[in-house]
């Protein structure tokens, strides 16, 4: 019912992610931006207040922020603060290397503000090789911090082969913090793109964690396995493709891309700085109307499981040279065993 | 649900109506709701506190030239979101 009622598209997105800024002190080898240094021309704090003035009257209930590193810009705090004073909640996405005493401090004591702390492992073995050298300590720093003043994190992963085997363990980590663990696909895009074919989990293990969700309700996955629910029952969430409909992202110049996995010029749909603003491209940007108007159809048009995933992420196939007709390339039904559609019987009576 | 009571939408809870219906967010709890019933979306939204929620209801029926039998069919949808903490007593 939601699906029908939400690929036409939404007044204004449910929630939408603003990437602050291209710096970032760390380069994670999947960074879907692939942040590096901060860009001259971002946003600056009055353009950016601005754009918050935009969405608290477009009603947007709360923002994703991420980067780059967020805490790296110096007006961080104060457009946070200014964005939870105009109603808008803040979701923020950090490495940790720059929470210290005072940073926890502030989390604490912000109303409408979650922090999720990114670590790829549960030892730094697994998770060093991804995210560099010494991030598993800084962030594991960074997550004392916030349990040592009882406040409720999340941990956020980013499932791939590599630490696959390290989600009980992860799970584990989150429960002694009295944190929640956020599990992530993997996505093919930024510098993923390089890392995506060694990295993304197997099909083996992609079906084995459809079964590890459904059996722990209380993991949130940020709605990003929805390809999975092909399997049977679907997971929490929406389980479809919000891009340009429920979602979308604004990246650290202004930029308007259908979803944050979307980061191509293919995918731009406008600028903030354009006139007509956000509100504009959202409303009316020939990408986003065509976005509503679009099904995947293909292969996933007769598959029994298509009411169910409506044919994975578009990000994923664009980025792996996929056609957006095409199932996902994880896919977890092999060709042959696709289930066929049912169709109704009708019986005389 | 006090029907003798002034009712309004629960602290922390924001309301914006879609072409389907409206969007709830409860800012505590970090929930989205959808509500599809235009009627019921109206009601809610118009709800200020300033009079119980029984007469609040039966001035907007009539203003709404609704039926009287939609009564209990409204009471019901408004206990559920009471339960779900989107509506509180004053």
């Amino acid at each position: 019912m939601s699906y029908e009622l939400f690929r036409k598209g939404l007044d204004s997105p449910i929630c939408l992610t603003w990437e602050m800024t291209y710096g970032c002190n760390l380069r994670c080898v999947h960074c879907l931006s692939s942040s590096d240094k901060a860009r001259p021309d971002e946003l600056t704090t009055a353009e950016a207040k601005a754009l918050l003035d935009e969405f608290a009257a477009m009603k947007v209930f709360y923002i994703n922020v991420g980067g780059g590193e967020p805490m790296s810009r110096p007006d961080f705090f104060e457009l946070m603060e200014y964005s939870v004073r105009r109603g808008i909640g803040v979701k923020f996405s950090t490495n940790g290397t720059l929470i210290d005493q005072a940073a926890a401090d502030w989390i604490c004591r912000t109303d409408y503000l979650d922090v999720q702390i990114s670590l790829d492992g549960a030892t730094a073995e697994v998770n060093d090789p991804v995210r560099g050298t010494g991030s598993y300590v800084r962030a594991r720093r960074a997550m004392e911090l916030l349990a040592e003043r009882g406040f409720c994190f999340k941990i956020n992963v980013v499932v791939t082969k590599e630490n696959f085997g390290q989600l009980d363990a992860m799970q584990a980590m989150a429960q002694n913090y009295g944190a929640q663990l956020r599990v992530t696909r993997l996505r093919p895009s930024g510098r993923g793109k390089d890392v995506w074919q060694d990295l993304h989990p197997t099909q083996e293990q992609n079906r084995a964690l459809y079964y590890w969700l459904k059996a722990r309700p209380e993991v949130m996955t940020g709605d990003s396995f929805f390809h999975l629910s092909a399997l049977g029952a679907a997971l929490d969430g929406m389980n479809m493709c919000g891009a340009g409909r429920i979602v979308c992202l604004v990246d650290p110049v202004g930029d308007v891309y259908a979803c944050p996995f979307l980061l191509d010029p293919e995918f731009k749909s406008g600028s903030v700085r354009d006139p007509g603003g956000f509100g504009e491209v959202w409303r009316n940007s020939t990408l986003f109307t065509g976005l509503r108007e679009y099904e995947v159809g293909g292969a996933c048009k007769s598959c029994g499981s298509y009411g169910v995933c409506h044919g994975g992420c578009m990000a994923v196939k664009f980025f792996t040279g996929t056609p957006l007709d095409y199932p996902d390339p994880e896919c977890i039904h092999l060709p042959e065993d696709r289930p066929k559609k049912r169709t109704l019987q009708l019986r005389k009576i | 649900m006090n029907l003798e009571r002034p009712y309004k939408l629960a602290h922390g809870v924001s309301i914006r109506p879609e072409k389907f219906g409206a969007l709830l967010y409860s800012y505590d709890k970090r929930q989205l709701y959808f509500l599809y019933n235009k009627a019921l979306i109206d009601f809610v939204a118009g709800l200020d506190g300033s009079q119980p929620l029984d007469l609040a209801l039966d001035g907007f029926l009539v203003e709404q030239k609704l039926a009287t039998n939609n009564k209990p069919i409204f009471l019901r949808a408004l206990e559920k979101l009471e339960a779900m903490e989107v509506l509180s007593e004053l």
